[in-house]
């Protein structure tokens, strides 16, 4: 080789270096992302790092924090894109971007949307939201409690556009987090105590125009049901059911609300969501199945078409709202592997459905004591209702497990692919519930019941467990005090991360439960722990305190206790809240220290 | 404001409350047949009460019991912070005499008299003051009562506070050999300071006492800057639960109306004759001051619960209502609490309503019905015509003013078994 020729050889590998090493970097970027609110598609939040581990999670301590500014509850959690941090806030809805690239994140950029503050009793339960959403052309999305849906630009923070999508003055807010497929941003709505229509809504995501809207009661039309439609039960065949399951014209106020996280299989190309309560919390009111409130749908993004729909509370009568997440796993049952989906009700059941065809495979109660049904008929898909707590106005119907925040509401869990468990955060929370009969004026609350809540079995008001969906029993619990209000993080190094309304995040073992590190934050935590890589190569996680929500809506919007029926029934439960926390949204950041990281 | 309202009630409380005196061992309950009237009281706190019964309290206490054939007999408590809860609601006593109306620890009589805060001046210097803002104040030396017992700012310091006015002397109201009740007034008729406020009965008794003749001229009964109220009924007060004592009280000082009157006129209290609503603010921003109203004990009987279905072993039951009133909670707990808040106590978005319907605040039968049924747009009030009926509005009422009459505590109410 001539001095020339090896020059250039040279030359070429340390392109070849420069260029892989670019490329192996892309790819732990990618890893160490947390582009969308569960992390991926299925929701399953669960992350490949695994600097932090079993190990050393011991040593794990605060790095930086952030507060938002918002004292009212903080739900869900940021993203990570590339080196920039994007937070929201509870109403009005603030978000921010930080730099992670420099020591303590200065803010990039923050973007404070006008809001009217009538909205804010029209929100049931605390002024959350629970994130944001992101388009690869650069673009955030937020829903704005008081009904507009907000695409801003990623770089700059300004706003793109600015859609309604609810209106507050009718009763509907919007909390969740939309969910970005392709080119369309879907939104759902919330306002189940205002007599709403749920539906869920797709926008183009570059200009904001409507692209579909799929109801939750209603004609089959509107509901989109059509031909290639799957329905496997009895109960679930016939034409128009969101009409004929309801009494009179109560489907157009039949609630059926959209407010949980969405999840989303490629492969499939299906969206899958469900639904909350029936409009009016009187079942007196509203004989029949009131379909399809308390379902899940997977649905076409495209079109909006639903491929199959599941009802899991037929003619509810304890608000067990069916909005949680829709957790997509492909799972070993029977020999063989099933594309699964895994959903914790807040009617104290776990399924597990085929989430092709949206057929049960596994029903059983992950709490104790659920008592409003004995099972569920795998082979009609309907509870068996125990007589004795069902509700009605004519009295009050006592000692019903679980409450209407459900033994799980909308704190996610995650999954490991690692030991195959779900990992839930639960409350522990039973109920006496009045119904009220209440008429429907536009705007004005449609709730009609009166619910107290108290401790469930045991006395211990949440519960982390492990969860085998393939069996649909309990593998560990650890018992807390408060509920565990707060999504929940699985990671590659063995780790699950938690918070529970106290303001602790705790982090165990995957395999055990074994307790190995916590911290008190702030306080009390409803959002949700994520972790990602910083550019400088070093995980860490993060997660939002802030008390409010449902269950910490006493402490959000200063309830006493004196009254049990207060904040929807959530006094009876958690009027002691304010003994452990205070308000206040503030992000913290963890890391291991330099020593141990480099290990 | 609920919150300035009720440090003012305290404070005024703190300066009334001192009551009623008597040689307490002295009368001799125990050959009586019935049982001794069980008043608390101030020891050492004229005009109105010390050890030696020679307050107007102490007499009127005597008119009282007398009517209801009973003697009196005394639990002596200094008037401090603590003073309610060591006495009547220790049941060392069954009445305190001399209670500012309004205080919401108490189920109340109507007012047997009124008086307003004067300010009190050396007659010869004919300053004539009459209000806050006349510009004088700002030269002149004012002698006011100091922070209350619970740290609460006098009255007259909030409104003088709120106009910067500087140059005031503080009198104490922790009376003790050094510190009396007349020195606020001694000291304007030995020239230490140039003008006192003084509450009225304070004002007249020991003006009187004094060899100079002092000038007195009332307050406004609110001051229309701040709101701070400066007239105030003096009712007696008994347990929320004892309303058979408090209408039997309520009759006998009702028939010893001329007694009173007599003793009011000897004591040299300046009255204050503004039985209507004189010390209402113009408009529901400001705390709502006392007025009269004649529906104290009386104005419910219909719509409650039978006390008698309230009391079980010796306990009042605190959440027993009519169906009445459960309904109307029922119906407050799914529409009007998310303004109104949880029990009616109010939130920053509108009133306590427990305020609004007591005897203080302005929200008669006729006028809750009336902003049910068409709102107060301008306030942010809709109307409920299209969600409420208006059997389901009384109903409501009932449920409200059964809150704001303190016959039912805060959280979830039960009707009596069987109905």
């Amino acid at each position: 080789m001539s001095k020339k020729s090896r020059q250039i050889y040279r030359v070429c590998v340390l392109a070849l270096l420069v260029l892989g090493l670019a490329s192996v970097r892309a790819a732990a970027d990618s890893q160490g992302e947390w582009t969308m609110t569960g992390r991926t598609y299925d929701l399953q939040r669960f992350s490949p790092l695994d600097q932090i581990k079993a190990s050393n999670v011991a040593q794990l301590q605060a790095a930086w924090s952030f507060s938002t500014g918002v004292l009212r509850g903080h739900e869900g959690n940021p993203l990570v894109l590339g080196n920039v941090m994007y937070v929201h806030s509870a109403f009005p809805n603030i978000v921010y971007a930080l730099d992670l690239t420099k020591p303590g994140a200065p803010m990039l950029w923050k973007h404070v949307p006008t809001q009217p503050a009538e909205t804010i009793p029209v929100a049931c339960c605390d002024v959350v939201n629970r994130g944001l959403a992101y388009h690869p052309s650069g673009k955030l999305f937020i829903e704005l409690l008081a009904g507009d849906l907000l695409a801003i630009d990623a770089k700059s923070g300004k706003q793109l556009w600015r859609v309604k999508n609810a209106d507050y003055k009718e009763g509907s807010t919007m909390t969740n987090a939309p969910i970005v497929i392709k080119d369309i941003v879907i939104a759902g709505i919330s306002g189940g105590e205002f007599g709403v229509r749920g539906r869920v809504t797709a926008f183009n995501v570059n200009t904001g125009q409507e692209v579909w809207r799929a109801y939750s009661t209603g004609p089959d039309a509107d509901v989109k049901i059509g031909s290639d439609f799957i329905a496997n039960y009895p109960s679930h065949k016939g034409k128009d059911l969101g009409v004929s399951t309801w009494q009179g014209e109560e489907w157009k106020r039949g609630g059926g609300t959209t407010w949980g996280w969405y999840s989303y299989d490629p492969q499939l190309n299906l969206f899958y969501y469900s639904t909350g309560n029936p409009g009016s919390w009187n079942p007196d009111q509203r004989p029949g199945d009131n379909k399809w409130s308390m379902t899940i749908f997977a649905r076409n993004p495209d079109t909006g078409m639903a491929r199959w729909a599941y009802q899991m509370t037929p003619h509810d009568e304890w608000d067990y709202d069916g909005v949680n997440e829709n957790i997509l796993v492909d799972l070993p049952i029977d020999g063989r592997t099933v594309k699964a989906l895994v959903h914790f009700d807040r009617n104290g059941f776990g399924y597990t459905l085929d989430r092709t065809n949206g057929k049960v495979l596994v029903a059983q109660p992950y709490g104790p004591g659920v008592n409003w049904a004995s099972k569920v008929d795998l082979t009609t898909g309907v509870p068996a209702k125990n007589p004795q707590f069902g509700t009605t106005a004519k009295k009050n119907t006592e000692k019903i497990c679980p409450a209407a925040i459900g033994y799980k509401d909308q704190q996610p869990a995650a999954f490991s692919p690692a030991t195959g468990f779900f990992y839930v955060p639960t409350n522990n929370i039973c109920m006496d519930y009045e119904g009220v009969e209440v008429k429907y004026a536009v705007g004005q609350p449609y709730v009609g019941a009166i619910v107290r809540m108290f401790p469930g079995p045991g006395g211990n008001r949440g519960r982390f467990i492990a969860w085998d969906a393939t069996k649909g029993k309990v593998v560990w619990e650890i018992k807390e005090t408060l509920a565990a209000y707060g999504g929940a993080l699985a990671t590659a190094g063995g780790v699950v991360f938690y918070g529970t309304m106290e303001g602790w995040l705790k982090g165990v073992d995957a395999k055990s439960g074994k307790e190995l590190w916590k911290f008190k934050t702030p306080s009390g935590i409803i959002g949700n722990p994520m972790t990602y890589l910083g550019p400088d190569g070093k995980q860490y996680v993060a997660v939002l305190s802030g008390i409010g929500g449902w269950a910490g809506i006493g402490v959000a919007a200063g309830i006493g206790p004196e009254d049990p029926t207060a904040g929807l029934g959530a006094l009876g439960a958690f009027g002691d809240a304010d003994k452990y926390t205070n308000q206040g949204g503030v992000l913290t950041v963890f890391a291991l220290p330099e020593r141990v990281a480099s290990k | 404001m609920a919150q300035t309202l009720n440090q003012l009630l305290k404070w005024v409380g703190a300066l009334l409350l001192v009551v009623v005196v008597l040689l307490g061992r002295g009368t001799s309950a125990e050959v009586e047949q019935r049982p001794a009237l069980r008043v608390c009281a101030d020891p050492d706190n004229l005009p109105f009460s010390n050890r030696e019964e020679r307050g107007i309290e102490n007499k009127i206490a005597i008119l009282v019991a007398g009517e209801l054939g009973r003697t009196v007999s005394y639990f002596w408590w200094p008037h401090r912070r603590g003073f309610i809860r060591n006495t009547i609601k220790a049941n060392e006593c069954d009445v305190i005499m001399g209670v500012p109306e309004g205080m919401d620890m108490f189920l109340t009589t109507r007012p047997y008299y009124r008086s307003a805060f004067q300010y009190v001046s050396r007659a010869d210097r004919n300053l004539k003051i009459t209000s806050f803002d006349d510009p004088r104040l700002r030269q002149l030396k004012i002698g006011i009562a100091t922070i209350g017992y619970d740290y609460t700012n006098s009255p007259a310091a909030v409104a003088l506070g709120a106009r910067g006015i500087t140059g005031l002397v503080g009198f104490s109201t922790f009376y003790n050999e050094q510190n009396r009740p007349g020195d606020i007034v001694d000291a304007v008729a030995k020239g230490t300071v140039d003008v006192s406020i003084v509450w009225g009965p304070i004002a007249g008794y020991y003006a009187k006492q004094e060899p100079l003749p002092l000038a007195l001229q009332p307050l406004p009964d609110i001051d229309p800057r701040t709101k701070t109220p400066f007239a105030f009924g003096v009712v007696a007060g008994v347990r929320k639960s004892d309303k058979e004592l408090a209408a039997q009280i309520q009759a006998a000082l009702d028939r010893e109306r001329d007694a009173i009157s007599r003793l009011l006129a000897e004591y040299n209290f300046p009255l204050s004759d503004s039985a209507a609503p004189a010390a209402r603010p113009t408009d529901d921003s400001g705390p709502p001051a006392p007025k009269k109203k004649a529906d104290r004990i009386h104005g419910n009987q219909g719509r409650a619960a039978k006390t008698s279905d309230r009391k079980s072993g010796g306990k009042v039951d605190k959440l027993l209502v009519s169906p009445e009133e459960y309904q109307g909670w029922k119906w407050f707990h799914v529409y009007c609490f998310r303004c109104h808040g949880i029990d009616a106590v109010g939130t920053t978005l509108a009133p306590n309503l427990v305020n609004s319907l007591s005897a203080q605040g302005s929200v008669t039968h006729d006028v809750f019905l009336k902003t049910v049924k068409e709102g107060r747009p301008e306030k942010g009030m809709q109307s409920w015509t299209s969600l409420l009926d208006d059997n389901q509005i009384e109903q409501l009422y009932a449920y409200v003013k059964a809150r704001s009459d303190g016959r039912l505590a805060r959280g979830r109410p039960h009707k009596a078994p069987g109905k």
